[in-house]
């Protein structure tokens, strides 16, 4: 497997920024970007990713097209309730505005595809043109023509054209009765515990060292961990919360390394943060203020036992 | 063919693999045509002489070409087509019009599609037909030679025919067969399904497997057609049942990754030819294709596997080693909800586990999130570790995370009528996944594995 930074079609130092934007993630990088190949040669005609949420499958794949500058058409298909908004958006993303007011009311697919071929008559692909669709399992909610047409695209439009979908269902409660196109399956593995830990260190404050923030870190996950893995879940409670952590060192009553005395005031505050943040019973706002009013009657009740 | 001799030209390694991919995509992502089908040719001799009939000598037909998916029915298809515009007559004369099930949904759409690939837009202009049979009779008439004596003639290739079935009336199918049946105009009707067997004589299938004929397939995609319409099919039919032995599929590997002869680097394309046939001889690499053929014998999933390999090719490693193939055969065979399982936190595969235990005791039976955090419980007494102890919100959203991932479905769909703790749910997943995705969880404490591997909760 070809590391990361080094790819035939793109030059070393764009793939170096995506290297650096994807943490813990480079293995899955390099196989798509083998996958896609040089931006002339033909793909896969459709890819299913799956894995959890948070697992990096949105992130990755829009550094990558981003980043290496390759024509891409982002589709959420939470956003696309009707397909005609599906089938805009791509066509807005690949041959622009007027290519999408050619689309009749209400298209069918049948109508879809023959302005895409009509537009890639017209400008046909130099590079392989990407369709990322999010939340794919909705599609199969749609009509139940759309999710296998999409899975042939390549063949039904005769362009470069590649599918791809991202979800967080396994690919086999997709598939349709009477059998379709089988894309490419790929998954992206959950984060380990010290991955999610390297991860979120990046977050780290300036005003801080890394090796605090890593033992705040540390701590959180202590008590999070066994509940919840997802990234973005704990990255919010981890800016959430870093305030009261940092408390006893602002007030200048423990040194910054003293870990197990940080641990102690912080760790009934993340319990508390789980019965309630966590759940969404209350909004970050509603904590930051419940956090200040504990500060001020702890000020106020100074020589009290509070908690 | 180049007249020139082949000189010895040398390129660098990077220039040779990028050749080398373009080459191999072309042919496992893009559905190259091979210059002559493999394993066909008598399938492919008897369409190329029906078509043949109807372009060169106006006679009316219909066919349908019948295989699962991914035998190759659009590659024969396009094969014998190439090969036809190679007599001048059929090429000059024969029009065609390409439909598919998944996009011409309907009849109107259909005849739409049709009078736009025989270009006859403006002939139509803003004509108003009385029926579907009016239409087609103005688009058959207007497709006249000349000379006014006699239609062009015209073949209609209908991909994913069983869809067409659905449509209301089956007026297309009607009309298409029909004209091909009487003598309005030479029209061929070539359809393509992968319909073969109809679910109530899978089994019949079954028990036959080992001995196909065409006798035995219920055609069921002729049951989807009224009577009227299968009546004017000519149930003239091409099966691509094709059974290959190993030997076949591995000859088939084979001259799918081999580079044909004009590749501009001569000896590139001969150490590659050797790697290649190196890699078919090798006792591992053999066995994961074996294991390949065992689950499926189609050209689909073997172009999937191949290409999984070519993906690993660069010019540091400018060949198809056994590795690559074992590594690719690994990822097609990943179990998609193993590694999902892997995924979860611990508090949601203790409750995992918990329904586990209910589905033993009960059998089966559905169950809300009360009785799973009730069994949950009894875990959490036995072992006196405070560890585990959640409140019941937090379960909660540990249970609708599973929901989420369709791990545990409703019952009944009805979403508003009961709390959702008392909602009842089925596990959809087995006994043997959950065990094995104990087995590689990453750092689960024993007390959780010994729980799950007890007997009575």
């Amino acid at each position: 497997m070809s590391s990361l930074v080094q790819h035939p079609g793109h030059e070393g130092e764009r793939l170096q920024r995506v290297s650096d934007q994807l943490p813990c993630r480079e293995v899955q990088a390099g196989t798509l970007l083998s996958l896609m190949g040089q931006p002339h040669q033909y793909s896969y005609p459709s890819i299913f990713i799956y894995g959890h949420r948070s697992s990096g499958k949105s992130h990755v794949m829009h550094v990558l097209l981003k980043e290496l500058e390759l024509p891409h058409a982002p589709v959420s298909c939470v956003e696309c309730v009707s397909v005609a908004l599906l089938f805009e958006q791509v066509l807005l993303s690949f041959f622009g505005a007027d290519a999408a007011s050619l689309l009749p009311r209400s298209p069918s697919l049948s109508d879809f595809v023959r302005v895409y071929r009509n537009q890639c008559s017209q400008c046909p692909a130099e590079q392989t043109r990407y369709i990322v669709m999010e939340k794919a399992e909705l599609l199969r909610d749609a009509e139940a023509n759309l999710l296998p047409a999409l899975l042939r695209l390549q063949e039904l439009v005769e362009d470069n054209v590649t599918v791809i979908l991202l979800s967080e269902i396994v690919w086999d409660k997709f598939r349709p009765n009477t059998g379709c196109f089988e894309p490419l399956l790929l998954h992206f593995p959950d984060y380990s515990k010290g991955e999610l830990q390297q991860i979120l260190s990046h977050d780290r404050h300036p005003s801080y060292s890394a090796e605090f923030y890593s033992s705040y870190i540390n701590i959180l996950l202590g008590v999070f961990y066994s509940v919840c893995r997802d990234l973005r879940e704990l990255r919010h409670l981890a800016a959430l919360n870093f305030s009261k952590f940092c408390e006893p060192v602002v007030e200048g009553k423990v040194k910054e390394t003293d870990t197990h005395k940080l641990w102690r005031n912080v760790e009934p505050h993340l319990k508390k943060a789980m019965r309630t943040v966590y759940l969404r019973e209350v909004s970050s706002l509603q904590w930051e203020q419940m956090q200040q009013m504990e500060e001020k009657e702890s000020g106020a009740l100074r020589g009290t036992n509070t908690h | 063919m180049s007249k020139r001799k082949m000189e010895n030209i040398r390129l660098p390694v990077g220039e040779c693999i990028s050749q080398v991919q373009e080459m191999l995509r072309e042919r496992l992502c893009r559905q190259k045509l091979p210059d002559r089908p493999e394993g066909v040719e008598a399938q492919h001799k008897h369409l190329l002489e029906l078509l043949k009939r109807t372009a060169v000598h106006g006679e009316s037909n219909s066919v349908l070409i019948v295989g699962p998916r991914g035998a190759g029915k659009t590659m024969l298809l396009k094969c014998v087509l190439r090969d036809l515009q190679e007599e001048k007559e059929a090429h000059k004369n024969l029009l065609q019009v390409h439909l598919n099930g998944l996009l011409q949904t309907d009849d109107r759409i259909a005849l739409k599609e049709i009078t736009r690939q025989l270009h006859l837009e403006n002939a139509v202009g803003d004509k108003v037909f009385g029926s579907f049979a009016e239409n087609l009779a103005f688009l058959l008439e207007a497709l006249k030679k000349g000379d006014r004596s006699s239609s062009r003639p015209a073949l209609f290739v209908l991909d994913e025919f069983d869809l067409f079935a659905h449509h209301k009336n089956q007026t297309l199918l009607y009309n298409l067969l029909d004209v091909s049946q009487s003598a309005q105009a030479p029209i061929a009707v070539v359809g393509l399904t992968c319909r073969l067997v109809s679910p109530a004589s899978a089994a019949h299938a079954a028990v036959n497997a080992g001995d196909v004929t065409a006798f035995s397939f219920t055609q069921d995609v002729l049951e989807l057609l009224e009577k009227r319409v299968k009546s004017r099919f000519s149930h003239r039919q091409i099966h691509l049942l094709s059974n290959p032995t190993f030997a076949q599929y591995l000859l088939r590997v084979r001259t799918q990754l081999s580079l044909p002869g004009h590749f501009p680097d001569g000896e590139f394309a001969v150490e590659w030819n050797a790697g290649v046939e190196a890699l078919c001889e090798d006792k591992s690499a053999e066995d994961a294709l074996r294991r390949h053929f065992n689950s499926s014998k189609d050209f689909r999933s073997m172009h999937m596997l191949l290409m999984l390999c070519l993906s690993r090719v660069s010019a540091a490693k400018p060949a198809i080693t056994a590795a690559d193939l074992l590594e690719a055969s690994r990822l097609s065979f990943a179990d998609a909800k193993a590694n999902m399982l892997h995924g979860l936190s611990i508090l949601e595969l203790c409750l995992v586990i918990a329904m586990k235990h209910l589905n033993d005791v009960y059998e089966g039976q559905p169950f809300n999130l009360q009785m799973v955090h009730n069994e949950f419980k009894k875990f959490l007494q036995r072992k006196s570790n405070s560890m585990y102890k959640f409140e019941q919100p937090v379960i909660l959203k540990a249970f609708e995370h599973l929901q989420q991932l369709e791990f545990i479905r409703p019952v009944d769909s009805s979403l508003a009528k009961t709390q959702k703790e008392y909602q009842l749910m089925r596990l959809m997943l087995d006994h043997s996944q959950i065990m094995e995705a104990l087995q590689k969880y990453p750092q689960c404490p024993t007390d959780v594995k010994q729980w799950a591997m007890s007997a009575f909760g």
